[in-house]
């Protein structure tokens, strides 16, 4: 590799902290929970990686979510190549009823039933609806799907990033984040900087927004094919 | 400067202000190593960084204690301890010595991390706490136990041997006071004939 990798551990990143900006191992644990603190906030809020997991549909149309789910991105269905994204349709029923120790669905009170669509034909008509729905509970961490069960779906979702059996790996992208976010908030705990806490938060601030504009913004090659895609050409003259 | 090049110093500048001064070697010892003491907290206050100039290296083993389930390594010698949780033990290592491996940490940081926390997924460093007797450690491996431990500990004056070299930080504190300076004025404060009488021939004079 001609180049430094693209990917670091997280323990290199604050390794690499300590040296940087002279620090003493004394708070290292600190500075790791907080690491780990702000590569959570970036997946959560500011980041574009999701993870995409295939999850088990059961015959109750019910979806249980990972338990490193923490924010929800999309619910596909598979076709022709390419995803198909359900619809979140809020009344959805998300109750269940037991009879005896089995949990199922009861008819009597829609559980499980297929949705109607307010369509209608002829002129002004609306057509076209979703075949695939979905609501999510995230209290019970359940999704409610319509349309299919027994079946296998894909799940879109964001997780803190922090791997718990195996290493955890940062984008070598975010390690300007990760250190001006230790800088910032180890002014909470070292009390001689404490004045300097809104020069530093600023100094984050100025940081994840480089960062997530970076990672957010259009390249032109995704422009030109949105521009290029929803418009119509015609000769220049 | 050797120790007891330190002492005879220390002792004939003692000389040159009451000719008739003697001390016990076993005294001035302690003068010295209250004053260097003090000059080595000193320094800490200035930079904990700078103490590693002043650390002497020890290999150790690692013991097991297997009622508490901990490992841990009985100081090779006594330390002076500083403010920080590394204290007088500035670095731990294995003896191979790969990438930075430990850190101090204090037992409040070890029985939080044990309950949750994610130090505890995300790392496979090893934390060392120090106490007055020994050094515990957190994650600490079977096989790195077996390798014993590499340290640089900051040692009192009193755990060097006469002919071993010992550093004294060269600066004047804020009264223009330097090392051999302080140690003579805590010999001003006692007066030397009290101590000259003790017959013992370990503690005898220092000529």
């Amino acid at each position: 590799m001609a180049d430094t990798p693209a990917l670091i551990t997280i323990n290199d990143a604050i390794s690499r902290y300590i040296l940087k900006f002279k620090k003493t191992t004394e708070d290292a644990v600190i500075y790791t929970e907080h690491a780990c603190e702000c590569l959570k906030s970036w997946n959560l809020y500011h980041g574009n990686e999701v993870n995409v997991e295939k999850v088990s549909i059961d015959a109750n149309y019910i979806i249980e979510m990972p338990s490193d789910m923490i924010g929800f991105s999309d619910l596909c269905w598979y076709f022709a190549g390419r995803y198909w994204s359900f619809s979140e349709q809020k009344d959805i029923v998300t109750t269940t009823t037991y009879t005896g120790l089995v949990e199922g669905r009861d008819e009597d009170f829609q559980e499980g039933q297929p949705i109607s669509h307010a369509t209608s034909y002829g002129y002004g008509a609306r057509g076209g609806v979703n075949a695939y729905n979905y609501n999510i509970d995230w209290k019970a961490r359940r999704i409610f799907v319509e349309g299919v069960n027994s079946d296998t779906a894909i799940l879109f979702y964001t997780s803190s990033g922090i791997v718990v059996n195996g290493t955890t790996y940062v984008s070598d992208l975010i390690v300007p984040v990760i250190d001006t976010y230790l800088l910032y908030i180890e002014t909470f705990w070292i009390k001689d900087l404490v004045r300097e806490r809104e020069m530093r938060r600023k100094a984050y601030n100025d940081e994840v927004l480089k960062a997530r504009n970076f990672v957010n913004a259009l390249t032109y090659n995704q422009l030109r094919d949105l521009i290029m895609g929803s418009t119509t050409q015609g000769p220049k003259r | 400067m050797i120790k007891s090049e330190i002492r005879s110093l220390v002792f004939n500048e003692a000389q040159r202000l009451d000719p008739k001064a003697r001390y016990h070697a076993r005294f001035l010892d302690a003068v010295i190593e209250k004053c260097l003491s003090e000059m080595l907290w000193e320094l800490y206050a200035l930079d904990p960084h700078y103490l590693q100039r002043f650390t002497v290296t020890c290999i150790s083993t690692v013991d097991y204690e297997a009622a508490a389930s901990l490992y841990y390594t009985t100081l090779p010698v006594k330390i002076i301890p500083f403010p920080d949780k590394a204290s007088g033990v500035r670095r731990v290592n294995t003896i191979t010595q790969p990438s930075m491996r430990f850190y101090p940490a204090d037992y409040r940081e070890m029985d939080a991390l044990r309950s949750s926390s994610y130090f505890k997924e995300v790392t496979d460093k090893i934390l060392y706490i120090v106490t007055q007797e020994r050094v515990v450690y957190y994650g600490m491996t079977a096989a790195i136990a077996a390798e014993g431990v590499i340290m640089e500990v900051i040692q009192p004056f009193s755990q060097f041997d006469d002919t071993d070299t010992v550093y004294i930080p060269e600066f004047r504190d804020g009264e223009g006071m330097s090392f051999d300076d302080r140690v003579k004025r805590k010999l001003m404060n006692i007066p030397p004939v009290d101590l000259s009488e003790d017959t013992d021939e370990a503690n005898k004079t220092t000529k």
